[in-house]
């Protein structure tokens, strides 16, 4: 009977310490794949390249074929944002609508093309930069029709000249920083505060 | 030693762990035999876009195969879905659809382009037709479909990180209005930009998957889940899946509502559509009931949302009325899968709020047991909206007096289905 009490006893402190380790790994695991998540939704922290020009807001920036301006940061709700949208936008895909918690930063770049040949600019090299260190990359542009007809080809024409609004998609509560020209070397790095 | 009398029990028993294994196993095998471990398996995959909703969770934005082989996925190839995508058709890709009744009596034809043919109210319908469809058009046969719409690639991407696509980096926060600019610039009508675009985004997502570590796959696993328990991901794979993957109407008895809504010529407005369902029913003594249901939506872009509304209600509901905020047509009264279906075509101003309320009367679909009345409603989600409020109120037969509710009131937001229940005597 004494023996049955200790075989009883024992199994069931087994049985605790199998429920408690359980509950534990479970917990590290829990708490893992949540760092996990948080971690792969944030974008990536900004690293400055070695070689740039700097500039200012409404400062060109030349570098290779291009010369490169920011002319204007605002916010997606600003209605002179939504004016553009309104006057450009060719169809119904553009998107001033944030998705929940986050707001769109519209900057308005003017490129043209520096020398007499075509310049290659793509807008999706335009990086924003947060306030919060990380890179925000663009979502959609819009610009007048030639500036479009550009913009899908990837290029300016020779003296070409286009002046591009780019929305990005950044968190609430974080303001644009910066914006990186990528693509040329040295980069662009123009400083909005 | 044993008794001969033993000898039936000892049968039982080894009976009974052989069925037992045979259920543990039967599944497993499925499940190994869908993951193309016997044989190499052939998916459809659909890519749905939810900002443009339809019946089945978004416009088709892409259509395509991939082969799985030893649980790897390979060979993903996309198309666009355009007519001119497919060498086999002989009727410029038009499909012939048999229903539902709601959408062929109120649009006046049988006769879809294949992009437009989800018109079913749910993927498990959908998606064996889409295959036959696509055997057709293409000639090439498949073993299920997959279906994936533009915020399941959001979530994933969240799981991920960020991948490139080309040269340009990709997120969770640019994927959808990447893939819509893409689709908007792209030259040719077959939209190679857009499918070579979402090929290498596939292709990236599922080398990033396979590199993953274990706790990174545990993470897509429980993605996985929640997206297919949302409705973002859809799998049709007869006899490989246990039910709830594949979106099926799911009207198990009690009072029922499943709210199914299709965007035609309403632009990609839908992830900045908000809806509201309100729903009221009072049991009367009688058990039958009189309900009210309200469809609200809130259009925060700058034009015109279009949305063809279908309300699935019990079989046997009588509407009594229906009004409109704003301008629309209907209301069409049809009978679908057991369930009775009420429609109407809606527009809603930009910037504004419009909505429709449907009267109608049932039939008992309370029960009783013993001296406890239960009254039981099951709100179902469409698949490809992010999520919608719901608000509930029930009102009890004289007298009657509530023992137990969940899920009875307002400002209910979901991402999911919504069981509401109610005991009283």
């Amino acid at each position: 009977m004494k023996r049955r009490s200790k075989a009883i006893g024992a199994s069931a402190i087994i049985l605790i310490a199998v429920l408690l380790t359980a509950v534990v790994l479970f917990a590290t695991l829990q708490t893992a794949l949540t760092n996990e998540s948080a971690r792969n939704e944030q974008n990536p922290l900004y690293v400055q390249a070695q070689s740039i020009v700097q500039a200012r807001l409404r400062q060109n920036a030349t570098t290779n074929n291009l010369t490169f301006r920011v002319q204007n940061v605002m916010n997606g709700t600003d209605p002179n944002a939504r004016q553009v949208w309104a006057t450009h936008a060719t169809d119904h895909y553009a998107p001033l609508n944030p998705i929940q918690g986050s707001t769109y930063a519209i900057i308005n770049v003017t490129v043209a093309s520096a020398m007499n040949g075509t310049s290659p600019f793509r807008y999706s090299d335009v990086v924003l930069v947060g306030n919060d260190g990380r890179s925000y990359y663009a979502n959609y542009a819009e610009g007048n029709a030639s500036c479009s007809a550009s913009l899908a080809a990837e290029q300016l024409t020779p003296g070409g000249r286009c002046s591009v609004y780019i929305a990005f998609s950044i968190p609430d509560g974080v303001a644009p920083a910066k914006v990186v020209y990528t693509a040329s070397n040295p980069t662009i790095n123009v400083d909005l505060v | 030693m044993t008794s001969d009398s033993g000898r039936p029990v000892r049968y039982a028993t080894v009976v009974i762990i052989a069925l037992v294994l045979l259920s543990v196993l039967l599944p497993v095998a499925d499940a190994l035999s869908a993951l193309g471990y016997f044989h190499e398996k052939t998916y459809l995959l659909v890519l749905q876009d939810n900002s443009e909703l339809r019946n089945t969770g978004g416009f088709l934005a892409c259509v395509g195969t991939i082969d799985v082989q030893n649980g790897e996925p390979t060979n993903l190839s996309l198309h666009y879905t355009s007519n001119s995508t497919y060498a086999n058709s002989t009727n410029g890709g038009i499909i012939k659809i048999d229903g539902p009744q709601s959408f062929t009596d109120f649009y006046g034809t049988q006769l879809v382009q294949f992009r437009d043919m989800n018109v079913q109210y749910d993927f498990a319908t959908f998606a064996p037709l889409c295959a036959a469809a696509y055997k057709e058009l293409t000639g090439q046969y498949v073993d299920g479909v997959i279906s994936l719409d533009f915020s399941a690639l959001q979530e994933l991407l969240k799981t991920t990180g960020p991948v490139t696509v080309g040269n340009d980096v990709i997120t969770w926060r640019n994927v959808i209005d990447r893939v819509h600019y893409v689709s908007a610039t792209a030259t040719e009508s077959s939209k190679t930009d857009l499918t070579a675009f979402l090929t290498e985004l596939g292709n990236k997502l599922i080398a990033t998957v396979q590199a993953a570590d274990p706790v990174e796959k545990l993470l897509l696993l429980s993605t996985l889940q929640t997206l297919s328990q949302q409705r973002h991901l859809l799998i049709y794979a007869p006899g490989a899946l246990p039910s709830g993957y594949d979106g099926a109407i799911q009207n198990t008895g009690g009072d029922y509502l499943y709210v199914v809504d299709s965007n035609y010529a309403g632009g990609k407005a839908d992830l900045n559509v908000n809806r509201t369902i309100t729903y009221q029913t009072h049991i009367e003594d009688d058990g039958t009931q009189t309900s009210n249901l309200t469809i609200t939506y809130v259009n925060n872009c700058w034009w015109d949302y279009k949305v063809f509304t279908t309300a699935l209600v019990p079989n046997g509901a009588q509407l009594l009325d229906a009004r409109y905020s704003s301008q629309a047509l209907g209301p069409l009264v049809t009978a679908s899968d057991g369930l009775t279906t009420i429609s109407s075509w809606v527009v809603v101003a930009p910037h504004s709020a419009a909505n429709v309320t449907y009267t109608y009367t049932l039939p008992a679909t309370a029960g009783s047991a013993g001296v406890f009345g239960h009254y039981d409603l099951y709100v179902q989600k469409q698949a490809g909206i992010d999520h919608y409020t719901l608000n509930t109120d029930v009102t009890l037969p004289h007298g009657a007096q509530v023992i137990h509710e969940s899920n009875v009131g307002n400002g209910t937001v979901t991402s999911g289905d919504v069981q509401v229940e109610v005991i009283y005597r």
